[in-house]
């Protein structure tokens, strides 16, 4: 019964069908080490079925779990331990070299704190990028470090934005390099400046969801205005606050406002612009207002304000 | 074939025989259509080679017989439950001789629900480990070349290939 024939086929020749089937339902810490398994293992890593147009989503990875990773802790010899944020370069580097660039869609950690070095190993492993959804905190991006990676992402379609000490920056550099660029969801506040700023730098812009958070009623009559190609505006569970018509109490405006608020003197309403919003008053509207009249919260984007959105494409 | 048939004979890869009954051989597509190919009455001599080696093939038809009535009649909650204790108890095997061989016979013999069991089988031998914990518990030899594995190291400086 015992088999004396020598055996002809090992897990490293393991049909190729099978390898694919098995490392799909890894996580991509657990699939990046099993590319650094054998060369066959890596091969099968490197398959278009993991990576033709996917998402490379790190919002539900704990960081802990990247900086943990197995693959890169267990090189003691060098002394030093490596720090978590180097491991978590690490791994994306390790990661996104499988992908051959095929990408769509690059999400980062919502807390994962990332600098221009990051931002370009990302942007030079995924040349096909069309939308990136940036993290909470991104405040070690430079000027150039943004230039240069979007100069990489000239596909680049849609991007959420996060933080509005780099924003500028973000949409000067979409403007110059990213012919493409469509749409924008923005989960920071929305002031006159950064309004002209999308003016002037995203005047082709066609969709920007501004959902749950604190709106200027001035920018929002600049960017409807202005904005010529808007087709859709997201103000669902925005707090929009403005001076009243007669100029001289600061209000919060509810969403049944929105319309008339734009409408009064806007000649992009009638056209082609789509107004999303919500009830008014909803359990949301409610929160968003909480964070805005609570001095330390609103600081800080809501992770589930920059998941959510009624956007189908820019929520996740 | 004759419908008076419940069990029918079977070689390995290595040549012995194995009695696997009709139901449990339906969960198969290759085999079910071995069952109407070949004629299975008691006065035919023909038994049909199965490629796949003994050792396996025992732990085939037993994952078969288990599975069997289930397939052919539905269950309740309780046995599914009990079903799912007993596939767990199935799939602590010799990792390197059976759990590949299984792996590919399930593939070949077009059995999906034992295909499923063994593919998460093997992820779950890889989840949370270093590269060198799997090629030991998969028993593979780092055969990149030196200067892949050069390569490697360069472009993945903590990344740790032994």
């Amino acid at each position: 019964m015992e088999n004396k024939k020598p055996p002809m086929r090992y897990w490293n020749n393991m049909s190729y069908d099978i390898l694919l089937k098995i490392f799909m339902t890894l996580n991509m810490v657990d699939f990046t080490t099993v590319s650094l398994v054998c060369s066959s293992w890596r091969k099968a890593c490197q398959d278009s079925v993991f990576w033709d147009g996917k998402v490379f989503d790190l919002s539900d990875m704990s960081l802990c779990s990247a900086a943990n990773l197995s693959f890169a802790s267990n090189n003691d010899s060098s002394g030093d331990e490596p720090s978590n944020s180097t491991r978590l370069t690490q791994f994306l580097k390790c990661a996104l070299d499988l992908s051959c660039g095929k990408i769509s869609c690059f999400i980062f950690n919502f807390l994962q704190s990332i600098n221009d070095d990051d931002l370009i190993l990302v942007a030079e492993r995924t040349a096909n990028l069309k939308r990136l959804v940036l993290p909470r905190s991104n405040i070690q991006l430079s000027k150039t470090g943004v230039h240069k990676a979007m100069q990489l992402w000239k596909g680049l379609e849609s991007l959420t934005l996060t933080d509005i000490s780099i924003a500028y920056d973000i949409v000067e550099a979409i403007g110059e390099h990213c012919n493409n660029f469509s749409e924008l969801k923005v989960t920071c506040d929305l002031g006159v400046n950064f309004a002209n700023a999308l003016i002037k730098h995203l005047p082709k812009l066609k969709i920007l969801s501004l959902q749950s958070i604190l709106v200027s009623k001035n920018a929002l009559v600049l960017v409807a205005n202005n904005l010529k190609d808007l087709k859709i505006l997201n103000v669902s569970h925005s707090f929009i606050v403005g001076l009243t018509d007669d100029g001289t109490n600061m209000t919060i405006y509810s969403q049944h406002d929105v319309p008339k608020i734009l409408g009064n003197n806007n000649n992009n309403m009638s056209g082609i612009l789509t107004l999303i919003r919500c009830e008014g008053n909803c359990g949301m509207c409610l929160k968003v207002l909480q964070w805005n009249i609570c001095t330390e919260e609103w600081k800080n984007t809501k992770e589930e304000v920059w998941r959510d959105d009624k956007i189908a494409n820019l929520r996740f | 074939m004759s419908s008076s048939v419940e069990a029918i004979t079977v070689l390995s890869s290595d040549g012995d025989e194995f009695k696997i009954t009709v139901s449990a051989a339906k969960l198969s597509k290759p085999l079910n259509w071995m069952l109407e190919d070949v004629c299975f009455s008691d006065d035919c001599d023909e038994v049909p080679t199965i490629e796949v080696n003994s050792k396996t093939l025992v732990k085939v038809i037993e994952y078969c017989e288990k599975h069997a009535p289930r397939a052919n009649s539905g269950a309740s909650d309780s046995d599914a439950e009990e079903l799912k204790k007993w596939d767990i108890e199935f799939m602590k095997m010799d990792v390197k001789d059976i759990l590949f061989h299984i792996l590919m016979a399930a593939n070949y013999l077009h059995m999906e629900g034992l295909y499923d069991l063994a593919c998460q089988t093997a992820a779950d031998l890889m989840k949370g480990m270093t590269v060198s914990q799997i090629r030991k518990i998969f028993h593979i030899k780092n055969d990149f070349s030196s200067e892949e594995q050069e390569q490697l190291r360069r472009q993945h400086p903590g990344c740790s290939f032994d």
